[in-house]
């Protein structure tokens, strides 16, 4: 470090020469990720019903509570005599919970806005964060390096929700459309996006090579390639999949709750 | 709205040591001006002993780096209109120096702590030859890196320095840059990866992209720098799959 003395920068939580209102996008982020997190435990804990419906032989899932491991006869779960807390989001949930929580746009949102470290950038962060010693990713957030794992399972249970859509096109009179198949059909494809533009897929498909040359590696730099326009956008596909798992849930419980109704449209 | 003939109020830091303090100073505009034509004229009619680095006056020299209103930018990149707009009316745009670097006067820095960083990193290693051939898509991949300008607006805004000052343990957003330019060039064989993460402290990074969002050159600085080296130390040390892999395949890294 060169000799001289450092200017006197603004010591406190919020502090800041910006003249912009720079509260405003942290603070939206968070309210959206509190709204997602208290419905999700609201959902979970306290009113786990109304989470599918048949419409003419076809099944519509919410969103949260697809896949509905608990139907299956893998390891007899359809068997067995669960406690009254455990329903199928209980046991997936952890799986994009996590590779949410490990994400790479996600940190950025949830560093600034619950840990705000640092709030906004050019913005002081509070003293306590200055006392506990700042480690980065070393300390806690050390599990941040577990993305890739949650991103292999979160890959298993993007295509059981491609499964599940299945499900909603089969009525008893053939194969059709209804509003559920919709619904479900573009929180998946949103999903597939949100999935598909993640660093981690990019590093794995082509970007831990220096050279795209020969073989197989010149297809998996195409991959990194093709990825990486995708990845540009992930915040963007992170937001609205998980708007519209939330969407879809809605309208699973309103239409289980009498409030709103499904139709076919069409069926061949 | 024309500028011209609008006369503008300034709050320039002056001064050198505990005696740096905001001044006051009002200039006439004329249209088209940036930032840097402002302090010119400041200093060519009122404060000819204003410190002030600058040089190509075109966004490539990166000498110009300045706070402001508060936000890190290069004068000469940063139009009055905008700023102007930005600014409640009445109000005086501020210009400080950067603060994440050790102050010389008025809005000069010291910003030597870049270079020793940079000492530090290993040289590009490659064939003795020098007919290196390499495919288009391998080139621009590096070449991202290669657009850096060094204003250190990136290390200027990065909290691990500017809030923490961890700068014996974190090499800084720009210098991540050069690793990343360096480690994924296709002919280089040197292997940086157990110094990245020990010695220029990746892992202080958390992503939380100021450094992109602040690059006058437009370098996905998180994005195609910070976490491609992030996931490459995973590869090294966090992933127990590649690492039984390695052991099978008896490839043997340094740790």
């Amino acid at each position: 470090m060169g000799e001289g003395i450092k200017l006197p920068v603004l010591n406190g939580l919020g502090r800041t020469n910006r003249i912009d209102n720079w509260l405003k996008q942290p603070l939206a982020m968070a309210l959206g990720l509190t709204a997602a997190m208290l419905y999700t435990a609201w959902r979970l804990f306290l009113y786990p019903e109304s989470i599918s419906y048949g419409l003419d032989g076809s099944t519509v899932m919410s969103p949260i509570f697809s896949p509905n491991v608990l139907e299956w006869d893998l390891f007899g779960l359809n068997e067995w005599d669960h406690p009254s807390w455990v329903n199928a989001a209980v046991l997936v949930l952890w799986i994009p919970f996590g590779f949410r929580g490990t994400c790479y746009y996600m940190r950025r949102v949830y560093y600034r806005t619950f840990f705000a470290s640092p709030t906004a950038c050019w913005v002081d962060e509070p003293e306590i964060n200055k006392k506990l010693g700042y480690k980065g990713e070393k300390r806690l957030f050390i599990i941040n390096n577990l993305h890739r794992y949650f991103l292999y399972a979160a890959m298993i249970i993007l295509a059981i929700k491609w499964w599940d859509v299945t499900h909603t096109l089969q009525f008893t009179d053939g194969y059709g459309m209804s509003i559920g198949t919709l619904v479900m059909g573009v929180e998946a494809f949103l999903l597939t996006m949100y999935v598909t533009s993640c660093h981690a897929l990019r590093h794995l498909a082509g970007g831990a090579l220096d050279r795209w040359t020969t073989g197989i590696s010149k297809i998996r730099g195409k991959l990194f390639g093709r990825i990486s326009i995708l990845n540009r956008s992930h915040g963007f596909w992170f937001w609205t999949s998980l708007i519209f798992v939330f969407l879809g849930d809605l309208w699973v419980l309103a239409v289980c709750e009498g409030y709103l109704s499904d139709m076919a449209l069409f069926v061949i | 709205m024309s500028l011209k003939g609008k006369t503008q109020d300034f709050k320039i830091l002056r001064g050198e040591g505990d005696a740096a303090a905001l001044e006051e100073f009002s200039i006439e505009l004329d249209e088209g001006m940036v930032v840097l034509d402002c302090v010119h004229r400041i200093q060519h009619e009122q404060q000819p002993d204003l410190a002030v680095r600058w040089n190509c006056k075109a966004g490539k020299c990166g000498s110009c780096s300045a706070e402001i209103n508060g936000r890190p930018r290069l004068m000469c990149m940063t139009r009055m209109s905008d700023v102007v707009a930005e600014t409640p009316e009445g109000q005086a745009i501020e210009i400080r120096p950067m603060q994440a670097f050790p102050h010389v006067k008025d809005l000069v820095t010291d910003v030597s702590w870049n270079y020793e960083m940079a000492q530090k990193i290993k040289p590009i290693k490659g064939p003795e030859e020098m007919n290196w051939e390499f495919n288009q898509m391998e080139a621009d991949r590096v070449q991202q890196f290669r657009e850096c300008i060094e204003c250190f607006l990136c290390v200027n805004t990065c909290h691990v320095l500017r809030d923490h000052a961890l700068f014996n343990e974190f090499a800084g957003p720009r210098n991540l840059v050069r690793l990343a330019q360096y480690e994924m060039h296709p002919m280089d064989t040197e292997d940086r990866i157990p110094e990245i993460k020990k010695d220029f402290g990746i892992e202080y990074c958390n992503i939380t992209r100021c450094c992109t969002e602040v690059c006058p050159a437009g370098i996905q600085i998180t994005d195609d720098a910070i976490i491609q080296l992030k996931e490459r130390v995973v590869d090294r040390y966090y992933d127990p799959l590649q690492r039984i892999w390695r052991t099978l395949t008896r490839q043997k890294v340094r740790y």
